[in-house]
């Protein structure tokens, strides 16, 4: 069964080299792709140093286009399962192989790995944590389905959601609207605990009272359109 | 004051435009991220027509006769700057497909060059791109680009059939 961590990177230049042999010598079933989302700092030239495998896209994805690309590269090359691996050392390498078991235990169609099932770890900040059991609830409301975690960008797909993903991904802040699709599809989105760290460097794509608003409003529409799609 | 047909009509328009829209969205014709704005759009031109009252007070505020032209007036402000937005987007969108081509040039090498190595095998005659355009001759550049014609077809025969069958796959939902 080929694995692989994809894992976009956005001017990581401070937590590629960690992340990635984090993936190398605790997952060592998974192989590796970072996609280098057009940096504007050195995280292309010190993947390249270090040999890493890198794809470098020539403009600026954002981070759906960017982890897209990655699936479409999986998709393929042939890859069974895939994994969503952020390129900024939030995420632990070892929980990898646990979440490929459960996938395929499970026979489920994607694994979240979840921040808040055994709340340990890294939790984030209480604010987050609100907008985060919001949109918990919508999806509750919507589908019927409990994802605690629904922003979480750990997930491990198998080949028909990697299929999926490969053609259609929404383009930015993808994890609740692309989730939602999978349950509508009447995809099996199974969660698993997991630790995850406090980010390390660099700032989230979502920090400002703007980026925030318009987080909150894009996501909740694009879950409503997404029901009646 | 507006009179209630007229507030009917401008309400059934606002209903009809937002339904056009999400089922836009919805066909993954338009990207929800540019539909936003037409959303706002359409909310404040519906909160303006049900409740008039606030037309009056904001028109009376601007110094305008009617509440009517004032709607028009905001209609008309709010489209300009979705225009204006939206050529601003254009032109991010044209300098970064300029770049893009610029990077796929750059990966890509001649081909033509590479068909006549092939040709002749011979690594001097490459070296020396003067003396391979002198032994290669006309009839084998015609060739060549008759070669790069036909190349350029298949491929767009190829988008074309791919448009196609996207179509189709469009209809199917």
């Amino acid at each position: 069964m080929k694995k692989i961590a994809i894992i976009p990177a956005y001017n990581e230049k401070d937590s590629i080299v960690k992340t990635v042999n984090d993936v190398i010598q605790n997952a060592p079933s998974f192989d590796y792709v970072i996609i280098n989302d057009c940096s504007k700092d050195d995280t292309m030239d010190i993947c390249l140093y270090n040999g890493f495998h890198v794809l470098n896209l020539p403009i600026n994805l954002g981070i759906g286009g960017a982890v897209q690309t990655g699936y479409l590269y999986a998709y393929r090359h042939g890859y069974d399962i895939a994994v969503q691996f952020d390129g900024d050392g939030q995420h632990d390498a070892k929980y990898l192989e646990q979440m490929a078991e459960v996938l395929v235990r499970e026979n489920a169609d994607m694994v979240i790995g979840s921040r808040f099932i055994e709340k340990e770890g890294f939790q984030s900040s209480k604010l987050r944590r609100a907008g985060i059991s919001y949109f918990t609830w919508l999806i509750r409301l919507l589908t019927g389905v409990v994802i605690t975690d629904p922003t979480s960008g750990m997930r491990l797909c198998n080949r028909r959601t990697i299929e999926m993903f490969a053609n259609e991904y929404p383009r930015d802040y993808p994890e609740p609207e692309s989730t939602v699709r999978l349950i509508r599809h009447k995809r099996k989105v199974i969660e698993m605990p997991v630790k995850m760290k406090a980010r390390e460097e660099g700032v989230s794509s979502i920090s400002s009272l703007k980026n925030t608003v318009y987080y909150m409003i894009k996501v909740t529409i694009a879950i409503l359109i997404e029901r009646i799609r | 004051m507006i009179t209630h047909k007229f507030q009917i009509i401008l309400g059934v328009l606002i209903i009809l435009a937002f339904l056009f829209i999400v089922n836009m969205v919805r066909k993954r014709a338009l990207e929800l991220k540019y539909a936003l704005s037409w959303f706002i759009m359409l909310i404040g031109l519906g909160v303006l027509v049900c409740i008039p009252k606030t037309m009056n007070v904001l028109a009376k505020a601007m110094g305008i006769y009617s509440p009517v032209n004032m709607i028009f007036f905001v209609g008309f402000i709010l489209a300009i700057i979705i225009i204006f937005v939206l050529t601003v987007t254009l032109s991010r969108l044209s300098a970064r497909v300029r770049k893009m081509a610029q990077i796929v040039a750059m990966m890509n090498t001649y081909q033509g060059e590479d068909l006549r190595e092939e040709q002749h095998g011979s690594v001097s005659a490459v070296q020396d791109g003067r003396a391979v355009l002198e032994t290669s001759g006309v009839p084998e550049q015609q060739a060549g680009v008759e070669g790069f014609a036909k190349e350029a077809k298949q491929a767009r025969g190829a988008s074309a059939s791919a448009k196609a069958a996207g179509k189709k796959r469009n209809q199917k939902r």
